[in-house]
Order: structure tokens, then C-alpha cells, then sequence
């Protein structure tokens, strides 16, 4: 079982980003669900939304409180309490920010985890480039492919292609590409050093 | 092949292969999404059905008793 979280804002596509990941793998034969988290979702509000991928038929429908992956919307929510909750020491986490560890005030907090595991994506910036708007789903789906593995891109580029169409599925495609072409650096470059 | 789709998208399909003759519906969550692709479907032509928007749920019943008491599927 691999459970991922997703945190971000309303109307930010949290919850459309959790329905993809759930596509990608299930059209490459796993089992899989996603589902948000319901409370006084608006837009600009903090919300949550979860992923479970697995071989076997899932049963359980709970909330996703011991995450594998942790993937972070909005940077602006990085200082609350609980978003960080249950993430094991050997979990994985991408953030969307143009800002470093460091610069993000976590870089004491990273030094739990395996440095190659823990990514900043600036995945608003490439949505923005790519797509004309800064959401960052399609292009933290892209990283998520290139950091964990756990589906392939072509999966999240088919579940882009399936949900959305015209330039909005091209754009988002791009911003995909990218994305998984940056972490894929990153971690090669953190494997070096 | 089997598909994966979101549980509303799957009500609304269940719906359609029932080939209502009436929609009659109160979007409200957490329902919104199964109103919407009726709706969707119906307006595409794909669903040949009269499609009503109702003020409550009570008025999606009245509506419902009275289609089916005219004779329709609703």
C-alpha cells in the first residue's frame, strides 16, 4: 500500500490532483482510490485531499494519516501544525515553491529524511509557463512520477489526457514533462553529491 | 477495459441506463456531481430525458410521483 496526501488551497485542484494519481495507477493495473478530506472547503481554504495505490484490492476508506508521500500545494501552509503528521522517516515529499529547504524554514526539519526523497518543485512557475495559469497539479503529478515512481509519467500524462482536453490538456502535459525532467535532475544531482 | 471513474460519475451512468423519462434534482452536496452529468448528458442529447432543476427535495419527490403518475420514468 501507497498512501499519499495531498495539501494545497481550495480551488487549487487538490482534490483533482488526488483523482489523477488514482487514473495513472489504476490504468497501469493497480488498485487505487482518492478522495478528499470534507470540512468548510471555499476557495483559499485549507484543504486535503488522499491517494492509496496497491497491488491488492483496497479495503479500508479512512483517511490518510500515515502517509508514503506527502505533496504540498501551497507552500504558505508549510508552518501549520499537522501537515507533516505521520510521515514516516523513509517518506517522500514535494513541494511547490520556487524556494529552497532552507528558505522555506524545513531545513532542519529535512534532515530526518532521506535527502532524496524531500523536493521543491517550482511547479506554479512551470504551470504558469506552460499552461498560462499557475496551477500546479498536472506539474506536481509530473515530479511525483520522477520522485517516487510509484506510477509512471506516461500514466499521469494519459490521466491528464483523459480528464482534460484541448489546450488545457496540453498545457498541463507540458508542465507534467517538465516538472518530471526537473526532479529527475534534482535527484540525480543529490545521488552525486 | 475497465475504467476508473469518480462514485457520482458511476451513479449517474447507473441512472442513465435506466432511461428515466424524468430528472427531476436538487444539486446540493454531495450530490452535485451525479446532478451535473445527468444534466450534462441530457443537454447533449446522449439521454433522452425532460430534465427539471427543483427547489428541495421534497419538490424533486412531488415531481417524481407526478411524472410517474402521468407515466413516466422519473
Amino acid at each position: 500500500m501507497f498512501g499519499v496526501r495531498f495539501h494545497g488551497r481550495g480551488g487549487q485542484g487538490v482534490v483533482t490532483a488526488a483523482e489523477l494519481l488514482a487514473a495513472a495507477a489504476f490504468s497501469e493495473g493497480k488498485h487505487a482510490q482518492a478522495f478528499p478530506s470534507f470540512g468548510s472547503e471555499r476557495m483559499g481554504a485549507p484543504v486535503m485531499s488522499f491517494c492509496r495505490i496497491d497491488d491488492k484490492p483496497i479495503r479500508t476508506h479512512e483517511p490518510v494519516s500515515e502517509p508514503d508521500a506527502l505533496i504540498i500545494q501551497d507552500p504558505t501552509l508549510l508552518h501549520q501544525a499537522e501537515l507533516f503528521a505521520g510521515l514516516s522517516p523513509a517518506g517522500y515529499m514535494l513541494i511547490n515553491s520556487t524556494h529552497g529547504f532552507e528558505e522555506l524554514g524545513l531545513g532542519e526539519f529535512v534532515g530526518g529524511f532521506h535527502l532524496d526523497r524531500l523536493l521543491v518543485v517550482p511547479a506554479s512557475s512551470l504551470a504558469q509557463t506552460h499552461l498560462g495559469r499557475p496551477m500546479p497539479g498536472g506539474a506536481l503529478l509530473g515530479g511525483f512520477a520522477a520522485l517516487t515512481w510509484a506510477v509512471s509519467l506516461d500514466a499521469v500524462l494519459a490521466a491528464i489526457n483523459d480528464r482534460f482536453s484541448g489546450e488545457v490538456a496540453e498545457g498541463n502535459e507540458k508542465a507534467a514533462r517538465a516538472a518530471f525532467a526537473f526532479v529527475r535532475d534534482e535527484r540525480e544531482a543529490l545521488t552525486r553529491a | 477495459m475497465l475504467k476508473q471513474i469518480e462514485g457520482s460519475r458511476a451513479v449517474a451512468e447507473a441512472v442513465a441506463m435506466s432511461r428515466p423519462d424524468v430528472i427531476c434534482a436538487y444539486p446540493i452536496t454531495p450530490q452535485t456531481h451525479i446532478v451535473e452529468a445527468l444534466g450534462a448528458m441530457v443537454k447533449k442529447g446522449e439521454l433522452n430525458a425532460e430534465f427539471l432543476n427543483v427547489e428541495s427535495e421534497f419538490a424533486a419527490m412531488s415531481v417524481a410521483i407526478g411524472a410517474s403518475a402521468a407515466g413516466a420514468r422519473a
